[in-house]
């Protein structure tokens, strides 16, 4: 026997199609990300706002139940995040009013909470996804491969979009399912019954900019701490610039300022989504009470970040195999 | 196996390959050149990564601008540059090529553990691939070539940075694959004993042009008839007696020369002048003509034919 006759032989096993390809990529990258206790820890930490969400969703089952009495704990629980107005109202026509509470309670648990957590999970996750390709060579053993450029994309926004849905979508179909539990009555799961496809909705909204723009950076960068840099900066430097505009004298409650902020043009998004302003006002409610400021365009607000995703399209388009051009 | 037909390709102003049209056989081919000559493009564009300027090329019966998925389905790339997915083990790594090519998760980590066996690679597989010797990187490199059973192998500089023995190992396992595997092997290098050791046949390549291809034996046969000789005695009294018997005699070492004569009975020349003169002949054997001598001598033309 030749001294390399080891094992090697032809193999006719089948061949799989290009979604097992680009989900190859997704779930190695998913199990290598997992190796971070950092990460682990992140995560932890981005599902502890359901320790107050779940009371609230408890709450407003509560108050629905017990709506005779204005003294009732879980009455006084729900004044903060859905104001009297809406708090008074949910305990007179609990039915009526449900829907518009799960909306606003949406809302805050996916716009604003799980939408700022994302940031950092978002900064740990994306910032290696490409750029640790960049410093590894690791593109000729891609590509020399049958895979598309569309694969690779695809692969390695699946596992960005994979923990982005572990801090958004989980969670709050996990909420969804809790308020379920806390409803008084069976009544509450049609009244609700566009609130699934609402989350889902959301997430997508919330997941796919942040992607796209996240393996930007580590495509452009081939540094995971400068594409890191770049996220959270864009992300909080942005906010902090809207921030500003948005308070400073004749720019209050103006439409372009929030085209600076990734978060502000998201959580409009989300808030319309959950109609949050149309159930308001079909109950009367003033959204200054809840928080909400000044409403802005959703339109422009998608327009905005449709162009962000398609810039970061070509930026990836042309990045990823720029380095097979040498 | 391989059909190029009046390829080009430009990066800018430079023409890294200028109209190249061959059609290589199955089997060991080594393609060489100096560097800068264009063989990484080569490669490279038969794999469907970089775009043809001009001509066509086709890889196993697919064209490789409009099929090269389905040429990379079929053939496997060990780069020459030091790269690696990070974060993972030899095994995973390799099994993680199997499943890019397409290959069920578990099928693939079998398959892996087989090809790391055969380029030799024990325990060590279970280390992370950054740590490796650049000789270690090497056999990892070769094993996601053939993780997915491919027909034809392009490796890229596959000796480079490794030690002697190294060298030999990995020639080896070249010369085993394409003999022994039935797999063809078109190994690019500008060392031509790598060539010389596991190769049949050579693709020349020269600033972007194609110097020569054909069969080591035939590149190798001489054009005239000469003779190499190796003897014991006085040099110059040797090769004036054979300047009296018409030949012409070139000393290319202390003790050895080399004779070139009329077709007929150049070697009953050599051993009458060697009587007249009192040299020993030693050995007395058909000239080949070394690699190094074609590949100078293919990269001389083309710099003539530039002037």
């Amino acid at each position: 026997m030749p001294i390399y006759e080891f094992g090697y032989r032809q193999w006719h096993g089948p061949i799989g199609g290009r979604l097992r390809r680009a989900w190859a990529i997704t779930a190695v990258g998913v199990r290598l990300a997992w190796n971070s206790r950092l990460l682990r820890r992140m995560l932890y930490v981005a599902w502890t706002p359901l320790l107050y969400f779940g009371p609230l969703f408890f709450a407003v089952g509560s108050v629905t139940e017990t709506s005779d009495s204005r003294n009732n704990v879980w009455y006084q629980m729900l004044q903060a995040p859905l104001g009297p107005q809406l708090t008074e109202q949910l305990s007179e026509n609990p039915e009526a009013v449900r829907p518009a509470a799960w909306s606003v309670a949406f809302y805050y648990y996916l716009g604003i909470s799980q939408s700022i957590v994302m940031v950092l999970v978002v900064a740990s996750v994306g910032a290696p996804l490409i750029a640790q390709d960049v410093r590894s060579k690791s593109f000729l053993l891609y590509f020399s491969k049958p895979i598309t450029r569309w694969d690779y994309l695809l692969g390695k926004a699946g596992v960005l979009l994979t923990y982005i849905f572990l801090v958004t979508l989980l969670p709050a179909l996990a909420l969804y399912l809790l308020s379920i539990g806390f409803a008084p009555s069976l009544a509450a799961l049609p009244d609700t019954g566009w609130t699934v496809l609402r989350i889902v909705a959301a997430s997508a909204v919330i997941a796919t900019p942040a992607t796209l723009l996240m393996l930007s950076f580590s495509a452009v960068g081939g540094e995971p701490r400068f594409a890191s840099f770049a996220w959270i900066a864009t992300w909080f430097l942005g906010g902090l610039f809207y921030a500003i505009l948005d308070s400073a004298p004749g720019l209050h409650g103006a439409r372009w300022p929030m085209l600076f902020s990734l978060h502000r043009m998201t959580t409009v998004l989300v808030e319309a989504i959950f109609d949050v302003r149309g159930q308001l006002a079909a109950l009367q409610v003033d959204p200054v009470q809840l928080g909400l400021g000044q409403p802005q365009s959703s339109g422009l607000a998608l327009a905005m970040l449709a162009c962000v995703c398609a810039i970061c399209l070509a930026v990836l388009w042309r990045r990823v195999t720029a380095p097979l051009n040498v | 196996m391989i059909q190029l037909d009046s390829v080009s390709k430009q990066y800018g102003r430079l023409q890294a390959l200028d109209d190249i049209s061959v059609e290589v056989r199955p089997g060991a081919v080594g393609l060489l050149g100096p560097n800068g000559a264009g063989k990484s493009t080569l490669i490279k564009l038969l794999l469907g990564l970089v775009r043809l300027n001009g001509g066509s090329a086709s890889v196993l019966g697919y064209d490789v601008q409009r099929q090269s998925i389905q040429v990379r389905r079929l053939v496997g790339y060990m780069p020459e540059d030091d790269c690696y997915f990070a974060g993972m083990k030899a095994v995973e790594s390799v099994a993680y090529a199997g499943r890019l090519a397409g290959m069920p998760a578990i099928a693939a980590l079998r398959r892996a553990h087989e090809v790391l066996d055969y380029v030799r690679i024990g325990e060590e597989r279970y280390r992370e691939v950054q740590t490796f010797s650049t000789g270690m990187k090497q056999k990892v490199k070769l094993a996601q070539a053939l993780i997915h059973s491919p027909k034809l192998v392009f490796l890229d500089e596959p000796t480079s940075g490794l030690d002697p023995q190294g060298r030999m190992k990995m020639l080896a396992l070249v010369r085993n694959l394409a003999v022994e595997k039935g797999v063809s092997v078109v190994v690019s290098t500008h060392i031509l004993s790598d060539v010389e050791r596991c190769c049949d046949a050579v693709l020349m390549l020269g600033r972007g042009r194609l110097l020569a291809y054909d069969t080591l034996d035939n590149l190798r046969r001489p054009l005239d008839q000469s003779y190499h000789v190796r003897f014991e005695g006085q040099a110059a009294a040797l090769v004036s007696a054979l300047a009296d018997e018409g030949c012409q005699a070139e000393e290319l070492a202390p003790g050895e020369l080399r004779v070139r004569g009329p077709s007929d009975a150049v070697s009953g020349r050599v051993f009458r002048s060697a009587a007249r003169s009192g040299v020993a002949v030693r050995q007395l054997l058909p000239s080949r003509n070394s690699l190094e001598a074609i590949f100078l001598k293919a990269i001389s033309e083309n710099q003539h034919a530039d002037l």
